[in-house]
């Protein structure tokens, strides 16, 4: 008997294999879920020049908003809609201010505005969490509270992993099916050990991958956006220039005129 | 010619105390000049004006300052010049006018530097202000400016 569940559990797992293989043949209709920034998304329709062939999950009722990345990230299904390439945005920013604190009021609004939230703030700087979509219109709105220093735009595409992991869940969930299935027809105590124990490893490789999937899903529905704020030094240059002689230049400018630096 | 250096160190306070045939733009009051500018006024606005004499070194002229302003503001401030042009004073005195853009905290700002050359001095007119509320100001600055006795 013992010996007829072990052979269930090994064309279980065959199954599961074959699944994924199946799997991997099935043409691709659509896939990713999560909003990309337009300006920055290289590949909105990129579903089809994937390299390798994803399996239709379902339909797409549109992007979600941030809140509704959420959602879908705390339940994640394999019925997700997925119509677009799956990337994670962080700015990094430097920038020169004549107040700092109300530059970190004005970046909070800025980013409140667009439906965002701030996502860790310090004396002199702030972490802002907006939706993918507002991306470039609250870089735009930011970089108006100052003067550049330095700016950083990182993108990682996690469309791949993202794809990867769906699958991988939905075999997991296959699995866990057949496994169950198993499990009702087990007649001792020690199959019904064995098929659980195995259930409970598939169950918690299938709570990792909806973990991971969620957390990719929230870092694609809002991007990230670091700025930190410094005062102006009187000699504070974009450019470098060789000093002249003259101070008196270096002093022309609104900051004096207006007495900004006061 | 310690006569010299010390009439020489004396002259920004003599020509201000000669400077009483200005006029200040309307809409702006004089208030105590701070930093190393010799007068200040401002506008209920808080738009500004500062007027400041420096020393125009051997060969140096209009052209020389113009440049050595423009680069700094712009090249090195990131400010934006908008509109520049060759400007002449009730007395005659050549001068350059610059006016750039800058932005600040999300303000707007507009900032006009007017520059003569007489002699070893160079004569520096400052304007600025919030570009909504300064603007309708310009042609009463540009009007004190040019009827500013050098």
């Amino acid at each position: 008997m013992t010996r007829r569940v072990a052979v269930m559990l090994l064309l279980a797992g065959l199954a599961g294999l074959s699944g994924c293989t199946q799997a991997k043949k099935t043409p691709i209709v659509a896939y990713a879920a999560a909003p990309a920034s337009p300006a920055y998304s290289s590949a909105p329709d990129a579903a089809a020049k994937l390299d390798y062939p994803v399996e239709s999950v379902g339909t797409s009722s549109g992007q979600p908003s941030g809140q509704e990345g959420f959602q879908l990230a705390s339940a994640v299904d394999s019925s997700l809609p997925v119509n677009s390439r799956m990337i994670i945005y962080k700015a990094t920013l430097q920038m020169s201010v004549v107040d700092i604190e109300a530059a970190l009021t004005s970046a909070q609004k800025l980013c409140t505005e667009a439906g965002g939230y701030m996502d860790a703030l310090t004396s002199h700087s702030i972490t802002l969490r907006v939706p993918a979509r507002n991306f470039d219109r609250v870089l735009d709105d930011v970089r108006k509270l100052g003067q550049m220093l330095s700016r950083e735009i990182r993108a990682q595409d996690v469309t791949e992993e993202y794809v990867d992991l769906r699958l991988r869940l939905k075999n997991a969930e296959a699995t866990r099916d057949r496994l169950l299935a198993i499990l009702e027809k087990a007649k001792t105590v020690k199959e019904t050990l064995e098929v659980e124990r195995e259930l409970s490893r598939v169950r918690e490789e299938i709570e990792r991958i909806k973990g991971r999937l969620a957390f990719l899903e929230r870092e694609t529905a809002f991007s990230t956006i670091h700025i930190t704020f410094s005062l102006p030094a009187p000699t504070q240059v974009i450019r470098n220039r060789p000093p002249t002689p003259f101070a008196w230049l270096d002093a022309l400018g609104v900051e004096r005129v207006l007495q900004l630096d006061r | 010619m310690r006569l010299a250096k010390y009439i020489a160190a004396l002259l920004p306070a003599i020509c201000l105390y000669g400077c009483t045939g200005y006029r200040l733009p309307a809409g702006y009051v004089k208030v105590e000049p701070t930093y190393d500018v010799q007068f200040r006024a401002v506008s209920a606005e808080g738009s500004a004006l500062t007027y400041r004499i420096e020393e125009n070194p051997e060969n140096g002229n209009l052209a020389f300052w113009e440049k050595a302003a423009t680069n700094r503001l712009v090249e090195v401030r990131g400010y934006q010049l908008t509109d520049r042009q060759e400007v002449r004073n009730e007395h005659g005195t050549p001068g350059v006018e610059m006016t750039f853009d800058y932005s600040q905290i999300g303000i707007d700002y507009v900032y006009l530097l007017t520059m003569f050359v007489r002699g070893d001095r160079v004569h520096v007119f400052e304007a600025a202000g919030p570009r909504e509320t300064f603007t309708p100001d310009l042609p009463a600055i540009r009007k004190a400016i040019a009827e500013w006795p050098l």
